[in-house]
């Protein structure tokens, strides 16, 4: 359990962070934000790096800021990986991951070969770090943060500062952090895809206020902030039911019906997450006849929304237990006679897969 | 052709030198770890104070260090009721007005070192665990080596090419603070050309190969030359 309520910044700075949640003892929650919105600042902070910072924090039963009173950050059992991670330019790859290994707080199994199998590094462990990729650096900062045995793992955009064809090569091991991790991860993110992909909550941040925080299939399907309009949609968590190969397509089940999506390299059992975008969805009141859509839900209407475009509204769609969000013109809302409670048809034009990662339960 | 004073001259010189450079790191890379550091309103006055050898002629420096520790000054009085006598005219004299001398040529290259550093690396040592201390000697000094080495050469020669504060604080007495610069300024006194050249040539040749190495060596902090040797095994 991490209880968090900090305020950062100086009674005169334009800019401050105030945030109260409470996170679970595990599991990942994704920090989400546009830019400025305090994410790195609230990840500092929690390592004890921020100056001006005050409030409450406890992690594991341990306090590590109590009012003006904050624990040293070297004191704090915290796996920090910044954006674009330091690797101490001194010491070999070796010799950065023993750096960490010899302070960490509490003995134990040394996991030090185990991190470098993970994490790929045998090759590595004698190259100079100035002589690393990207994608290479960011793997031995991950296995370092971990050979300080933390409480608590925290990652900056760990995969932003890798150019995108690159990114793959980084994606799968931090996969492998999150499931080995078996501490909460705080995740920083500005991209939904990975949001959706590997956290089980998510924290939205704007302008240095908590804006949302819960379950990631509640927060982002309901959120409306600016950030979310061109991308707004929503989760549903799901289970692969069968793989039609030759059309390669996937069909996925979930307490609301079933879809068929595009999708390759999934499996019959598979846990993922379904993300629909509320501008691939259309309403209908009786299933269409003769339509290219195939993917057909029947649902109750929740919610009727404006968005920031005077013409359309975005209407919520109860489907089983999940919420589908659609995005149409208020001339549909109207010529449809819709409100609240009246059974409609969500025709899904598409819809992406994402495997679920992680630790959550499938 | 270099005669018994003037190789007692530059054996002192040497001795000089090497006592005020160790000095000198001891006592600048303090300083220069907290004027790099500091938020304090006193960085200012105390980066003014430590560059006034820069600026002062060395006779100023030496006349008021002969007050001070002369056995009327408030230095002097504290180090005879010590048991200490008084420092003008001895060895440890010329250490500490050497010492004061040249501290701006030993503090602020490794200030510069430790400013450009940034806060990164000590941020990342604190969240792998690292105390206060521990950053210090593990990870500030090992990679600021190339900016410590600068400081501790620019210290060494500029201790050996002093002459004004020397003088002042230590007089001329051979074999005790006759170091090679006085010695060379008292053969020209005697007119001793011969002797002068034969100790000067031997400064100009010293002072060329130590600026020459530490060209050399800050040449090579491409190559991470320095970057090795702080190496954990």
């Amino acid at each position: 359990m991490i209880e968090l309520a900090l305020r950062v910044g100086s009674p005169s700075s334009a800019f401050t962070l105030e945030v109260n949640a409470e996170c679970p003892g595990s599991g990942t929650t994704a920090v989400f934000g546009p830019s400025g919105a305090g994410k790195t600042t609230l990840l500092r902070a929690i390592a004890g790096l921020a100056d001006h910072c005050s409030g409450r924090l406890v992690v594991a039963g341990e306090t590590w800021q109590d009012g003006r009173r904050a624990m040293p950050a070297h004191q704090r059992a915290v796996g920090y990986v910044a954006q674009t991670p330091l690797l101490f330019d001194h010491l070999d790859v070796a010799g950065n991951l023993r750096y960490a290994q010899r302070r960490a707080r509490e003995p134990g199994a040394d996991r030090f070969d185990e991190l470098v199998a993970l994490f790929d590094l045998e090759s590595l462990l004698a190259r100079r770090v100035d002589a690393l990729s990207g994608g290479e650096r960011q793997r031995v900062a991950m296995a370092r943060a971990l050979l300080r045995r933390p409480r608590l793992l925290l990652l900056d955009e760990p995969v932003s500062a890798i150019d995108a064809a690159r990114r793959d090569e980084v994606l799968p091991y931090l996969d492998a952090l999150a499931r080995q991790a078996g501490m909460p991860v705080l995740y920083v993110s500005h991209d939904i895809d990975e949001v959706v992909r590997l956290a089980d909550q998510v924290l939205v941040l704007e302008a240095g206020r908590l804006a949302r925080f819960g379950a990631v299939t509640e927060v982002l399907g309901t959120h409306t902030a600016g950030q979310f309009a061109a991308s707004a949609g929503s989760v549903i968590d799901a289970r692969v039911t069968g793989i039609e190969s030759q059309w390669s397509l996937a069909t996925v089940a979930f307490s609301g019906g079933s879809l068929s999506v595009p999708a390759s390299g999934f499996a019959v059992g598979d846990s993922v997450r379904v993300r629909i975008l509320a501008r691939d969805v259309s309403l209908a009141l009786a299933v269409p006849e003769d339509t290219s859509i195939q993917n057909i839900l029947r649902g109750t209407v929740a919610a009727i929304e404006d968005t920031l475009e005077p013409a359309m509204a975005r209407v919520t769609v109860r489907v089983g237990e999940q919420l589908v969000l659609a995005r149409v013109t208020h001339r549909a809302v109207a010529s449809l006679s819709l409100r609240r409670g009246s059974s409609v048809v969500a025709l899904v034009k598409t819809a992406a897969l994402a495997r679920r990662r992680g630790s959550l339960p499938g | 052709m270099l005669g018994a004073n003037d190789i007692a001259a530059l054996w002192l010189t040497a001795q000089l030198a090497l006592v005020t450079t160790m000095c000198l790191l001891v006592i600048g890379l303090p300083i220069a770890w907290w004027l790099a550091n500091t938020r304090s309103r006193w960085r200012a006055p105390v980066a003014a104070l430590v560059a006034m050898p820069l600026v002062l002629p060395p006779t100023v420096i030496g006349f008021y260090l002969l007050l001070w520790l002369g056995p009327d000054g408030a230095i002097g009085g504290l180090t005879a009721a010590a048991g200490w006598g008084t420092l003008p005219f001895t060895f440890s004299g010329l250490v500490v007005a050497s010492v004061l001398y040249s501290l701006p040529f030993v503090v602020q290259p490794i200030e510069n070192a430790f400013r450009s550093l940034g806060r990164a690396p000590i941020e990342t040592a604190a969240t792998l665990g690292a105390g206060p201390w521990d950053r210090f000697f593990t990870v500030a000094l090992p990679l600021s080596m190339p900016g410590v080495i600068t400081a501790a050469v620019l210290g060494f020669a500029h201790t050996v090419g002093e002459f004004g504060v020397v003088l002042m604080i230590g007089g001329n007495i051979p074999g005790v603070t006759q170091v090679a610069s006085v010695r060379v300024y008292e053969q020209v006194e005697s007119l001793d050309y011969l002797g002068a050249h034969a100790l000067s040539l031997t400064l100009v040749g010293f002072s060329f190969l130590a600026l020459l190495a530490l060209y050399l060596l800050q040449g090579a902090r491409g190559a991470s030359a320095f970057a090795r040797e702080g190496r954990q095994p």
